[in-house]
C-alpha cells in the first residue's frame, strides 16, 4: 500500500516543472534596494535652520560642530534661491609636524575624523554620546589676533572654522608640502548645501581663515595669486589652455575634467612646483574659481578652489578686508570674549572664565543633541521611504510577472488560432474527401442497379458499405477536430481573461502604490 | 548577530539560501501547484527573508525561518490566487499535454488528497516527500519533537490512503 503512495508521490515530483536557477535568486537578492541603501534626499531642518541633504552631501565633525555652535537663523534664508549643491574635496600634501585632527587621540573626535569623508548615511556612526562628549575636550580659549593665526587644536580650528564660510564641508588645508615652517594657509570650502540657505550672513567685521591667511603675510609681495574660472560650460580646450599657462609659470600641472554631454561635471587636478604638491577635486558645480597661491619667489603656497556661491561670497568678504583694512573681530557666539582685563593669574578670573565655557559648552551640547535627534528622524524617514520603494518594486515586478504571462497566453492563444486554422483546413479536405466517397457510392449504386447478376451486385454492395464507413469515420473525426479546437480555444480564453484582470488590478496597485511613494517624497521636499 | 553592512547582509543571506534553493522552489510549487506561482512565491519568500535577515538570531534556525516565511506567504497570499485561477483544472490541462495523462490524473487525485489534510500533515508531508529534507531537518523546520514530526507522516499517510482509495476494504469477521 505504501508502494502504490510512494508512486503517487514519485509522480508528483517528476511533475514539477518550475525552472528558477539559483542566478535568478541572486540577482533578486543583489538588486534588493536593501543593498543600495538610499542616502536620505530633500530638505530638512537642522538647528532651526532649513538645509538640503542631496546624495553628495558631506558631513563632517566640523560641520556638525558649526551647525551646533552656529547661528541658528540667517537673514537672507528667506529670500534666497536653493542652488545646486557641489561637493568639494581639497587635499594638500604636507610634511610639517602641523597638528592635525588625526594627530588627535581623543575617543570623540576619532569618530569625527572617521567621519570626515563620510557620507550622511554613515553619519549614524556618530551617537549623541559622541557629540556630546565632545564636551570633554579641551575648551577653547584662543583669541584670534589680527597676526599669525596659530591653530593648535582641533577646537580651536572648529571654532575659527565656524566664522569662515561654513557651508556644509569646510576643510582646513594646512600647508603646501614646502619646506617652509608649516603654518594654517587657508579654509578649503565645500558647499554641499547652498550657502545662501545655511549660513549666517558674515557681520561686518568678519573674520574668515581666508582673511587670516591674508592677514599671515600683510605683505603683498609675498603672496602673488593666479586665479583661473573655470565654467560648467567650458570645453578641454580651456582646460588645456589653463594647464598651459601654469606651465608657463614653472608649475607641473595637470588637469582633467570629465564632460558628460558635453557639460564639464568634474574637475581633477594637481599642481606641483620643486616639492610642492597640491592636488583637488571638484564635482558639481557651475563655476570654479581656481587660485593658485605663490610666494614673492614663485613657490606654491597652495591652491584655493571655490565653486559656486563661494565665489561671489568669498569676493564680498575679500572686498571687505581690503576696504576697512582692520584687524579681524573674534566672531561674536562661538567663543566668549574673555573678561575685561582678564589676566590669566587671577583666579577668580579663570573661574569666571571656565564658568563661561562650561555654560557654553552646556549649549553646544544640547544643540548637538537636537541636531542628532534630527538626523535620526532624518534616516529613519528615509528608510521608511527605501521600504515603502522596495515595495512599490517588488509590486511593479508581480505586475510585469503577471503582465508576461499574459503575453504567453496571448501567443498560445495565437498559435491555437493558427492550429484551429490548420484543424480546419483538414476539416475542409475531409469534406473534400467525404464529398468524393459520396460520388462514389453514387457510382457504385449505379453500377450495382446495372448490374446484370446478383453475385456483382453484392459486391458492389460491400464496396459501397465500406466507403460508406469511411465517411462516416471522416465525418466523426471532423467533428471532434472541430469540438476539440473550440473547446481549448474557449479555455485559453478564460485563462486570458482571468490572468489580464489580475494583471490589471496589480497594475493599479502598482500606480497607487508609486502615487503615494512619490507624495511621500514630495512631502519631504517641501 | 553581529552587525553588518547591507551588501555582507545579502552575501550571508545567499551564502545560507544557496543550498535549499531547490527543496524551496520545489516546496513552493507543491504548495501552488503551478510552476509561475511557484516562482512568484520563492520571491516574495527571498525577498522577505532578506528584509528580516536581521532579525534571525541562530543561523542553525535559517531553515525553520525561511519556509515559516514561505508558509506565511502563501497562507497570506496565493492560497486565494491558487483557488482564484482554478489551479487543478490547470493542472488538468497540463495534463493533456503530458504524454501520460494517467500519470497526470495520479498527480492532480494526490494535489486533492492533499488539500484535505491538516496544514501540519501536508507540510510535513511535502517538506519530506517532494522538497526531500531528512525528519531531523523537518523538526527544524515546523519545530515540536522528532517523535511528533514521524506521527505527522504517519497519519497524513494514513488519510492520504484513505483519500486515495488505497486502502483495502476493512475485512469483517
Amino acid at each position: 500500500m505504501n508502494q502504490d503512495l510512494n508512486s503517487y508521490f514519485k509522480e508528483l515530483r517528476s511533475s514539477l516543472e518550475a525552472d528558477m536557477p539559483f542566478e535568478e535568486v541572486k540577482g533578486l537578492v543583489q538588486n534588493h534596494p536593501i543593498g543600495k541603501a538610499p542616502i536620505p534626499k530633500g530638505k530638512t531642518f537642522l538647528n532651526g535652520t532649513m538645509m538640503t541633504i542631496t546624495s553628495l552631501s558631506v558631513i563632517t565633525g566640523a560641520t556638525l560642530l558649526w551647525l551646533a555652535t552656529g547661528s541658528s537663523t540667517q537673514p537672507e534664508a528667506q529670500n534666497s534661491s536653493i542652488s545646486a549643491p557641489s561637493k568639494v574635496k581639497v587635499e594638500t600634501h604636507h610634511t610639517a609636524e602641523t597638528p592635525t585632527l588625526e594627530a588627535s587621540e581623543q575617543p570623540s573626535e576619532t569618530k569625527f575624523k572617521n567621519l570626515k569623508n563620510s557620507t550622511l548615511h554613515q553619519e549614524t556612526k556618530v551617537t549623541i554620546e559622541d557629540v556630546i562628549a565632545l564636551d570633554s575636550l579641551p575648551v577653547p580659549v584662543a583669541v584670534p589676533t589680527p597676526q599669525k593665526q596659530e591653530i593648535s587644536s582641533p577646537l580651536k580650528k572648529y571654532a575659527t572654522q565656524k566664522d569662515t564660510q561654513p557651508t556644509g564641508d569646510t576643510r582646513v588645508t594646512w600647508g603646501t608640502k614646502t619646506d617652509d615652517p608649516p603654518r594654517p594657509i587657508m579654509a578649503q570650502t565645500n558647499t554641499p548645501y547652498s550657502s545662501s540657505q545655511l549660513l549666517p550672513e558674515p557681520q561686518s567685521p568678519q573674520f574668515s581663515l581666508r582673511e587670516a591667511s591674508n592677514m599671515d603675510d600683510p605683505d603683498p609681495e609675498t603672496e602673488n595669486a593666479k586665479v583661473f574660472l573655470i565654467k560648467a560650460t567650458d570645453t578641454k580646450e580651456k582646460l588645456d589652455e589653463i594647464q598651459k599657462a601654469l606651465e608657463n609659470e614653472g608649475f607641473k600641472a595637470n588637469i582633467k575634467g570629465t564632460f558628460r554631454n558635453g557639460t564639464l561635471t568634474a574637475l581633477k587636478g594637481q599642481v606641483k612646483k620643486n616639492k610642492s604638491n597640491t592636488s583637488f577635486v571638484v564635482t558639481d558645480f557651475e563655476r570654479v574659481e581656481i587660485t593658485v597661491k605663490m610666494n614673492k619667489k614663485g613657490e606654491l603656497l597652495g591652491v584655493d578652489i571655490a565653486s559656486d556661491d563661494d565665489i561671489g561670497y568669498l569676493r564680498k568678504i575679500e572686498n571687505q578686508s581690503y576696504s576697512q583694512n582692520q584687524a579681524p573681530a573674534p566672531p561674536p557666539s562661538a567663543i566668549p570674549p574673555p573678561p575685561v582685563g582678564f589676566s590669566p593669574s587671577t583666579e577668580e578670573e579663570l573661574r569666571q572664565h571656565r564658568e563661561a565655557m562650561e555654560n557654553e559648552a552646556q549649549v553646544l551640547a544640547e544643540e548637538a543633541r537636537a541636531i542628532a535627534a534630527e538626523l535620526r528622524a532624518t534616516m529613519e524617514d528615509a528608510s521608511a521611504t527605501a521600504a515603502k520603494e522596495a515595495h512599490v518594486l517588488r509590486i511593479e515586478a508581480q505586475a510585469d510577472a503577471l503582465e508576461a504571462k499574459a503575453d504567453l497566453l496571448e501567443e498560445s492563444i495565437e498559435m491555437m488560432e493558427a492550429k484551429k486554422v490548420m484543424e480546419e483546413e483538414r476539416i475542409r479536405l475531409l469534406e473534400e474527401e467525404i464529398e468524393l466517397l459520396r460520388k462514389e457510392v453514387k457510382t457504385l449504386r449505379a453500377e450495382k442497379d446495372e448490374a446484370k447478376d446478383s453475385a456483382t451486385a453484392e459486391k458492389i454492395q460491400v464496396q459501397i458499405e465500406a466507403v460508406e464507413r469511411q465517411i462516416e469515420l471522416r465525418r466523426n473525426t471532423r467533428e471532434e477536430m472541430r469540438s476539440k479546437a473550440t473547446e481549448q480555444r474557449n479555455q485559453m480564453q478564460e485563462k486570458r481573461s482571468v490572468i489580464l484582470e489580475q494583471t490589471r488590478a496589480i497594475r493599479q496597485q502598482a500606480r497607487e502604490l508609486r502615487k503615494e511613494a512619490c507624495a511621500a517624497k514630495c512631502s519631504d521636499q517641501h | 548577530m553581529p552587525e553588518s553592512t547591507p551588501k555582507q547582509s545579502q552575501e550571508r543571506f545567499l551564502q545560507l539560501y544557496q543550498p535549499v534553493h531547490e527543496s524551496l522552489l520545489r516546496f513552493c510549487e507543491a504548495m501552488t501547484r503551478h510552476p509561475e506561482l511557484a516562482k512568484e512565491l520563492v520571491s516574495e519568500v527571498v525577498l522577505e527573508a532578506l528584509e528580516n535577515l536581521h532579525k534571525l538570531r541562530d543561523e542553525a534556525a535559517f531553515l525553520g525561518f525561511l519556509f515559516g516565511i514561505a508558509r506565511n506567504c502563501h497562507r497570506r497570499k496565493f492560497r486565494r490566487k491558487a483557488r482564484e485561477t482554478d489551479l487543478p483544472e490547470q493542472v488538468l490541462h497540463r495534463a493533456d499535454q503530458n504524454p501520460g495523462p494517467e500519470r497526470s490524473a495520479e498527480v492532480a487525485l494526490l494535489y486533492e488528497a492533499l488539500a484535505k489534510l491538516p496544514e501540519k500533515q501536508q507540510e510535513a508531508l511535502l517538506l519530506f516527500e517532494v522538497s526531500g529534507f531528512s525528519l531531523e531537518e523537518i523538526r527544524k523546520i515546523q519545530g515540536g519533537s522528532l517523535s511528533g514530526v514521524k506521527l505527522r507522516l504517519k497519519r497524513g499517510r494514513e488519510k492520504l490512503k484513505k483519500l486515495l482509495g488505497l486502502l483495502e476494504p476493512a475485512t469483517t469477521g
